[in-house]
């Protein structure tokens, strides 16, 4: 019997959106359902009465826009997939920014972490702060909200790492060129994945993270994976800009919904 | 009540340290616009609770409840030395914490190595902060302290609190008022190394032990601890033109209080308690109107507020259930 699977998410879930139309035959198992919209929207959405709604018109009349409904029975599905919504890489970036630790390549002692302007912190201390930045995210409380209301598999996906391109622009993205240019990339994309999963294990979450293939340089996605990317529009295949960093392609959604259906016991066409 | 000699105004760089009655001094000055520093600043995305956890914020570097005047001098010594002594790390199942501060990283690190660079770290803070700060303020706690021999250092806390457990290098000392007297000299005079201008502000906390290792009972314990922290205080304050003395102390434990000073528990000052001594020293500093210009209001709201300083010994209730 076809296990029904709704995947929710910010504009990451175009990925996944496209992989599922395109891919749906190596997926004889599932069925995949998007529901999702830009930025913040489904910060709006609620559980109530077992169905996933919210209050909010301008939240609903999104989600109308985008996935033709604004609301769904939490019991109509066998699984949900969070996508995007933060639950990214640069919640570490930003952390290894400010600290770091005795166990990165380029850290030495305390001398140099602090010429660095990188104090150190222990190893605790750093998954605690970590935890309570994953807690902020978006998919992060999605997924325990979620995980609440139901007793069915609830996976968060890795948001894809950026572009190796983003070493070229400075602002957000300081913290991966600099990370990057002391050769601590590896250990922060090491940290990512092993804590987040630890992470989410802890709260019966599964967390999927980005396939080891996809990966350059530990912090980058390769360019195969983000090349032909497209938006979260009504309008199906609209290209992101050539400039566009952030966003992954449907061969990188279809080894994340490989892993989904490895995860259920589904099988995969070959 | 209170003529200071050490004046602060808002831009006086006021370093704290000491018991933990020390962390009201800091608060208050810090909502009094005044400039305390903060060595070892918490992370920008950290939560205030999860910062506390791990000792920021509580005074001006992560060296937690520094409860006698010798462990102060000590801490002055190494972080001039760069001195980081490799016994002085205790374990806990497997998790290293470091003697002189064991409740910075309630966890404990992974690693000696982690728990050492750490400590390097911090003593280069604390070093880099007496040099910043016009005001050095420490509230004296306790006299008794557990002093391992074998390096010749006093530890926060008896072992075994947070991590460790009782050797024979383990010793209890009770420092006296000539200890007491010569260890503050020395703070002095190792402040003064660091900063030729620095200003010495010394308080005693009010908060009773919890426990006592002297064999005497804990109420003769306390008395005696803080007589002698007083006299101490108060001596070397009165013989010392950089050196000044607020009586927290006395304004919290005196007979005239008309209302009860302490908590249910008989041992953390009541909020209301606080703002009232702190009223007098802020006022006092010009950094406050008259505490009766106040709005009620203000004392209500801080009513049913939990004590949320924190203080190591109250471990030791802990460890009783």
């Amino acid at each position: 019997m076809t296990k029904r699977l709704c995947v929710l998410g910010n504009s990451h879930m175009a990925a996944f959106a496209t992989a599922a139309e395109r891919d749906a035959a190596r997926w004889p198992g599932m069925a995949l359902d998007m529901f999702g919209a830009h930025g913040d929207a489904l910060s709006r959405f609620e559980v109530q009465d077992g169905r996933f709604l919210s209050e909010d018109a301008e939240a609903r009349a999104r989600l109308a826009h985008l996935v033709g409904r604004d609301a769904f029975a939490l019991s109509d599905y066998d699984g949900f997939v969070v996508t995007g919504l933060h639950v990214s890489v640069f919640t570490f970036v930003r952390m290894f920014r400010e600290l770091s630790s005795v166990d990165m390549p380029s850290v030495k002692g305390a001398s140099n972490a602090l010429e660095d302007g990188r104090p150190l912190a222990s190893g605790a201390m750093l998954r605690a702060y970590g935890a309570e930045r994953l807690m902020r995210t978006g998919g992060i409380k999605l997924a325990l909200m979620l995980r609440a209301a139901t007793e069915v598999p609830v996976f968060v996906a890795s948001q894809p790492r950026p572009s190796g391109r983003v070493r070229e622009r400075g602002g957000t993205y300081l913290g991966f060129s600099q990370l990057a240019a002391r050769g601590d990339g590896g250990f922060v994309s090491d940290w990512f994945d092993r804590e987040t999963e630890a992470f989410c294990a802890s709260r019966r979450l599964k967390f999927i993270p980005q396939p080891a293939e996809t990966v350059e340089e530990g912090l980058f996605t390769s360019e195969s994976f983000l090349r032909g990317s497209v938006r979260l529009a009504k309008r199906k295949g609209l290209a992101h800009d050539d400039d566009d960093v952030l966003h992954a392609n449907a061969d990188f959604a279809r080894l994340m919904v490989d892993q989904v259906a490895v995860s259920m016991n589904l099988p995969i066409a070959a | 009540m209170y003529m200071p000699k050490v004046r602060i105004r808002r831009d006086t760089a006021v370093a704290t340290a000491g018991s933990c009655f020390a962390q009201h001094i800091g608060n208050y000055l810090t909502l009094a616009g005044v400039n305390v520093l903060d060595a070892e600043p918490k992370p920008k995305g950290m939560s205030d609770a999860l910062a506390r956890r791990y000792g920021y914020g509580l005074y001006s570097a992560r060296y937690g409840n520094v409860y006698t005047a010798r462990q102060m001098r000590e801490l002055l010594e190494d972080a001039i030395a760069g001195q980081v002594y490799t016994r002085l790390f205790l374990t806990r199942e497997d998790r290293w914490f470091d003697a002189l501060r064991p409740g910075v990283e309630p966890e404990g690190c992974e690693s000696r190595e982690e728990a050492i660079e750490l400590r390097r770290e911090h003593l280069m803070k604390v070093a880099s902060l007496a040099q910043m700060a016009d005001v050095f303020v420490f509230t004296l706690g306790l006299t008794e302290g557990w002093i391992h021999t074998g390096v010749n250092r006093t530890m926060a806390m008896a072992p075994g609190v947070i991590a460790g457990s009782y050797r024979k290098r383990h010793v209890f000392h009770n420092f006296t008022y000539d200890e007491i007297m010569a260890d503050l000299a020395e703070i002095q005079r190792l402040l003064r190394m660091l900063n030729r201008n620095i200003r010495l502000l010394l308080t005693v906390s009010p908060v009773p032990l919890t426990a006592t290792a002297s064999g005497q009972h804990v109420l003769a314990a306390t008395t005696y601890s803080k007589s002698v922290l007083r006299a101490a205080a108060g001596d070397f304050a009165a013989s010392r033109k950089s050196v000044d003395y607020f009586p927290s102390y006395e304004l919290v434990t005196t007979w005239a209080n008309t209302t009860p000073a302490f908590a249910a528990n008989l041992r953390s000052v009541r909020p209301e308690t606080v703002e009232r001594v702190m009223a007098i020293f802020l006022t006092a500093q010009g950094l406050l109107e008259p505490v009766e210009a106040m709005q009620h209001e203000e004392f209500s709201d801080r009513e049913e507020a939990e004590d949320d300083v924190v203080c190591e010994d109250a471990l030791l209730e802990a460890l009783r259930k």
